[in-house]
C-alpha cells in the first residue's frame, strides 16, 4: 500500500515537472505544443542509454539529458516558429508524430517497439538509489528545483519579456528585444527541464518504450497545463495533481478498464471546454477568485 | 558623408500599399538635439513615415541613413538597437505589468550593457523624468489615459537611444500635462537628444519645435523653423481646408 | 517501376479526400480566423454517422450520406454558435479559443469510442473492389475520391464567386471589421462558413471509411494532415490547401515505396517540416485565393 502510494507520488512529481515545463512556453510564452513528450522521452532514453552502456550516474545523466533535451528543443523551435503562431501547434504535433516514428523504429538506439530494459538504477557519487523512498526524494527534490529554477526565470528579464511578448509583440520589437530569440530560449529552457523529468522516469521504472511519450502522453501534459491555469506557477501542479488523481478516482469508482481511458478524456475535453468559455485561468484562477471572495467576506 | 549635426537623413523614399502611393519620393534630414515636428493632415503618411525610419515597413526605394550609417530595411529590433526608439499612436504598453515592468524593458533589451542595479537606477531616474515615479508598482492596465502617456514617454526616455521618435505623444492631454510635457521634451533635448515628433495640436508644436516639416500625401511640402512654416497659406489651406481635422 | 506508379494513384486519391477536409478547415479558418480543431470531430460524425447508417440501421447508402452530412453541418454550427460565438464576445484570445476546440475534439473523439469501441473496423462495399485497368489495380472508391473532389471544390469556387453568400464570405475572409459596416452580419456568414466547411468533410469521411477503414484514431490524423497540408499549400489560399492535400497524400503513399510502411504518418508531417525550413510561406503565398 505504502509502494503504491509512493509510486502515486513519484508520478504526481513527474508530472509537475512536465507540467510547469510546458507552461514556459505555453502559458508564458504563448506557444502550444503538442510535442512536449518527445523530451520527456529524450531524457529517459538518454538516461537510459547511458545507465545502460557508460554509467548509471546521475551526475551524468542529469546535464547529458538536460542538453539531449535543449537540442532537441532548438530542433523544434527554428522550423515551428516561421509559421504564424496559430499553426505552430501543427508544426508541433508534426515533431511529435515524427519522433514518435522514430522511437518506435530505431531499433539500435531507442530498442524499438520493444524499447530498452533492465536499465540500473541511478547513482550518487556511490551510494545506489534502489528504494521507494530513494526515488521519491529524488522526484521531490527535482520538483523543488524546477519550480524554484522556473520562479527565478519568471522573474527575471526574460521572464518579463515573454510575459510583456503575449501582450503587444509590436512594442517589444521597437524596444530593441527579438522575439524570436525569446521564443526559442523559452522552448529550449522548457524541453530542458521536461528532460529532467524522463532521468527520474527512466531509473525509477528501469524500463523505456515508446508508448510512453506518445503524443497521448503529450495532450494529458497539455491538459494538466490547461486545467491547472496556464501562465502561472500554481497552475500546473494543480493540474498535475489532478490529472494523476483522477484515473485513480476513476478505477476505485470500479470503471471498467477498457473504458478508463475514454471516460478520463470526456471529461477533461468537456472540463476544457466549459473552462475556457467561462474560466480561461483554469483552477489557479477559479481558486484565486474563491480567495478574493473569501477575503472580502473576512473583511466586511 | 556625413553633415555635421545630421543625425537621420531620409533619401528619395518611397512606398505603396496596393496600387497607392503613401510615401513618394521623400528626402528629409533631421538636425541633431533639436525637436522637429512632423505635421500634415490626416493620411499624409506620418506614422508610415515612422514605420519605414523604425523597420515596421521596408521602402520600396530610398534609404534610411542613421549617423551615417544605412539601416534602411534592418529588422525593428535592430534597429532599436542602433539608438532609436520610438512611441505608438496607440500607446502600446504591456498591460499586464506594472509601470516600472514596462519601463524595465527599455532598460534590459541589450543585456551586455550593465548591472542589475545600475539598469534599475535608470529605469527610476526615467520613471522620474517623466513625472510617474509614484505609480511604479501600479499594473498598466490600471492607468487613467494621461498616465499612460506619460509610462509611454518614460519608457521611450529609459531607452539609451539618442534619436526618438514620438508619435503624437501630446495627443489628448489638458493644460497643465501639456506644459509639463513641454517642460520634459526641452529637457531631453538639452541633454543632446534628438526629437523628432508627429504632433496635430499646432500650439504646442509652434512652442517646442526648433523646426516644421509639412507633409501631405506622402510628399515634403516645406521643412523650416515653425515661423516660416505657418506664414505659408496654402499649408494652412491644406491643414484646415478640405476636412474636419482635430 | 509500376508499383510506383500505383502507389502514386492511390497517393492521388486518398490526396483528394485530404484536400477536401483540408479546404474545409480553410474555408472556416479564412472567414472566421478561427483555428477551428474541432474539424477532426466533424469528420469523426460524418464517418460514424455514415457507419452506424449503413451497418447497424441497415438504411441504404444515400440516405447513409444524408445523415453523415447532417451530423456534420449541425455539428460545425453547434461549434460556431455555442462555443466560439461566446468566446469572441467575451473577447477571448486565440490560445483560449483553440484550446476550446481541442477540447470539444477530445470530448467527440472519446465519446465515440466509448459507443462504437475504439477499435479498427472496415466496410465491406462492392465499391471498394479494385478492378484492372491496364496493369494497375483501380478501386471505384478511388475515383469516385477524385472524381467527387474535383465537383466539390469547382462547386466551392462557383459559390464563393458567383452567389451573395459566397462573396460575403470572400469579403469577410479580407475584413472582418469592414464587414460590418456594408450591413453583413458577421455571425451569419460564420454560420455559412461553418456549414460550408464542414459539408466538405462528408465526401471525405464516407469515402475514406470505405477505403481505408474507420477508428476513432481517424480524427487526429486526418485533421492533422488536413492542417498540414493548408501550411504546405500556403495558409490563405484554398488552392494551396487542396494542393497541400493531395501532395501530402501522394507523399505518404509514395514513400512508402522506400521506406517501411510503418513511417507513414511520419512521411507526410516530414514533408511539413521540411516544407517550414525552406519555404514557410507555403506552394502558393497568400493573398491568391
Amino acid at each position: 500500500m505504502i509502494a503504491y502510494v509512493e509510486s502515486l507520488l513519484i508520478f504526481t512529481g513527474l508530472a509537475v515537472i512536465l507540467a510547469s515545463s510546458l507552461n514556459l512556453m505555453l502559458g508564458y510564452g504563448g506557444m502550444f505544443s503538442a510535442a512536449h513528450a518527445v523530451f520527456y522521452g529524450i531524457g529517459a532514453y538518454t538516461t537510459s542509454l547511458l545507465a545502460l552502456h557508460v554509467s548509471a550516474s546521475i551526475l551524468l545523466a542529469l546535464p547529458a539529458a538536460m542538453l539531449a533535451g535543449g537540442v532537441a528543443g532548438a530542433l523544434l523551435a527554428v522550423p515551428a516558429l516561421r509559421v504564424r503562431e496559430e499553426y505552430f501547434v501543427v508544426a508541433s504535433l508534426g515533431f511529435q508524430i515524427i519522433a514518435s516514428t522514430i522511437f518506435n523504429q530505431w531499433v539500435a538506439i531507442t530498442g524499438g517497439i520493444g524499447g530498452l530494459t533492465g536499465i540500473p538504477p541511478a547513482s550518487f557519487l556511490s551510494y545506489e538509489v534502489d528504494s521507494y523512498h530513494g526515488y521519491l526524494f529524488v522526484a521531490a527534490l527535482s520538483v523543488a528545483g524546477v519550480l524554484f529554477a522556473l520562479r527565478l526565470v519568471v522573474r527575471s528579464s526574460f521572464g518579463r519579456a515573454l510575459r510583456a511578448l503575449r501582450d503587444d509583440e509590436v512594442a517589444l520589437r521597437a524596444l530593441g528585444w527579438d522575439p524570436t530569440h525569446l521564443r526559442v530560449a523559452a522552448v529550449v529552457a522548457s524541453t530542458m527541464l521536461a528532460a529532467i523529468a524522463g532521468v527520474i522516469y527512466a531509473y525509477f521504472t528501469s524500463f523505456v518504450n515508446a508508448e510512453s511519450f506518445s503524443l497521448d502522453e503529450s495532450v494529458r501534459i497539455m491538459v494538466m497545463v490547461i486545467i491547472g491555469g496556464a501562465g502561472t506557477l500554481a497552475g500546473p501542479v494543480l493540474g498535475a495533481a489532478f490529472i494523476t488523481a483522477f484515473p485513480a478516482l476513476l478505477s476505485f469508482l470500479q470503471v471498467p478498464s477498457t473504458a478508463l481511458g475514454p471516460v478520463q478524456r470526456v471529461v477533461y475535453g468537456v472540463v476544457i471546454t466549459l473552462l475556457m468559455i467561462y474560466q480561461p485561468d483554469g483552477l489557479a484562477g477559479l481558486l484565486r477568485r474563491l480567495g478574493r471572495r473569501q477575503s472580502a467576506a473576512i473583511c466586511r | 558623408m556625413i553633415e555635421t549635426g545630421t543625425i537621420l537623413q531620409l533619401r528619395k523614399l518611397s512606398k505603396s500599399f496596393g496600387g497607392n502611393r503613401v510615401i513618394a519620393d521623400l528626402d528629409l534630414t533631421i538636425e541633431k538635439a533639436r525637436v522637429t515636428s512632423l505635421v500634415g493632415p490626416n493620411g499624409a503618411g506620418k506614422t508610415t513615415l515612422f514605420d519605414l525610419v523604425t523597420g515596421f515597413l521596408v521602402p520600396e526605394a530610398g534609404q534610411v541613413v542613421l549617423r551615417g550609417r544605412e539601416i534602411t530595411g534592418m529588422a525593428p529590433h535592430r534597429i532599436a538597437q542602433e539608438g532609436i526608439v520610438r512611441t505608438f499612436q496607440g500607446l502600446r504598453l504591456f498591460r499586464s505589468l506594472t509601470v516600472l515592468e514596462n519601463v524595465l524593458l527599455a532598460v534590459e533589451s541589450d543585456p551586455g550593457a550593465s548591472t542589475p542595479s545600475a539598469r534599475r537606477d535608470l529605469a527610476q531616474a526615467a520613471l522620474e523624468r517623466a513625472g510617474v515615479a509614484e505609480l511604479a508598482g501600479v499594473r498598466a492596465a490600471d492607468l487613467s489615459f494621461a498616465e499612460q502617456k506619460f509610462v509611454s514617454l518614460a519608457r521611450a526616455i529609459a531607452k539609451p537611444a539618442d534619436l526618438m521618435l514620438l508619435d503624437e505623444p501630446a495627443a489628448g492631454l489638458d493644460g497643465p500635462s501639456l506644459g509639463r510635457f513641454h517642460q520634459i521634451i526641452r529637457a531631453l533635448v538639452d541633454d543632446g537628444r534628438t526629437v523628432l515628433l508627429i504632433e496635430h495640436n499646432l500650439d504646442i508644436v509652434r512652442r517646442i519645435s526648433d523646426s516644421v516639416a509639412f507633409l501631405d500625401n506622402g510628399r515634403l511640402l516645406a521643412h523650416g523653423s515653425p515661423e516660416e512654416i505657418f506664414a505659408i497659406e496654402e499649408l494652412a489651406a491644406l491643414y484646415f481646408g478640405d476636412e474636419a481635422v482635430l | 517501376m509500376q508499383l510506383l506508379l500505383q502507389l502514386a494513384i492511390n497517393g492521388v486519391a486518398i490526396g483528394c479526400l485530404y484536400a477536401l477536409v483540408a479546404v474545409g478547415f480553410a474555408v472556416i479558418f479564412g472567414v472566421t480566423r478561427i483555428f477551428h480543431f474541432a474539424h477532426g470531430a466533424t469528420y469523426l460524425l460524418a464517418a460514424y454517422g455514415y457507419y452506424a447508417a449503413i451497418s447497424i440501421y441497415r438504411l441504404p447508402a444515400p440516405v447513409g450520406l444524408v445523415v453523415a452530412a447532417l451530423v456534420a453541418v449541425m455539428f460545425g454550427l453547434f461549434c460556431e454558435r455555442f462555443v466560439y460565438r461566446p468566446m469572441l464576445r467575451s473577447e477571448a484570445s486565440f490560445l483560449t479559443m483553440f484550446v476550446a476546440s481541442f477540447g470539444l475534439f477530445i470530448t467527440v473523439e472519446n465519446l465515440i469510442a466509448l459507443v462504437f469501441g475504439s477499435g479498427f473496423t472496415t466496410l465491406e462495399s462492392s465499391l471498394s473492389k479494385g478492378f484492372f485497368f491496364g496493369a494497375f489495380e483501380v478501386s471505384p472508391v478511388g475515383i469516385i475520391a477524385i472524381f467527387s473532389s474535383i465537383v466539390l471544390l469547382l462547386g466551392l469556387e462557383l459559390f464563393l464567386v458567383c452567389t451573395d453568400a459566397g462573396t460575403a464570405l470572400r469579403a469577410m475572409a479580407d475584413s472582418a471589421e469592414l464587414v460590418q459596416t456594408i450591413g453583413l452580419d458577421r455571425n451569419r456568414c460564420a454560420q455559412i462558413a461553418f456549414a460550408a466547411g464542414s459539408l466538405l468533410v462528408v465526401p471525405a469521411a464516407v469515402l475514406n471509411v470505405s477505403l481505408s477503414g474507420l477508428s476513432p484514431q481517424s480524427g487526429t490524423s486526418m485533421i492533422l494532415v488536413a492542417m498540414a497540408a493548408t501550411i504546405v499549400g500556403g495558409i490563405g489560399s484554398l488552392y494551396g490547401a487542396a494542393l497541400g492535400g493531395v501532395l501530402l497524400g501522394m507523399a505518404e503513399n509514395v514513400g512508402i515505396w522506400r521506406l517501411p510502411a510503418s513511417w507513414g504518418d511520419g512521411i507526410a508531417f516530414g514533408v511539413l517540416l521540411v516544407f517550414l525550413l525552406i519555404r514557410p510561406a507555403g506552394i502558393v503565398s497568400a493573398l491568391h485565393r
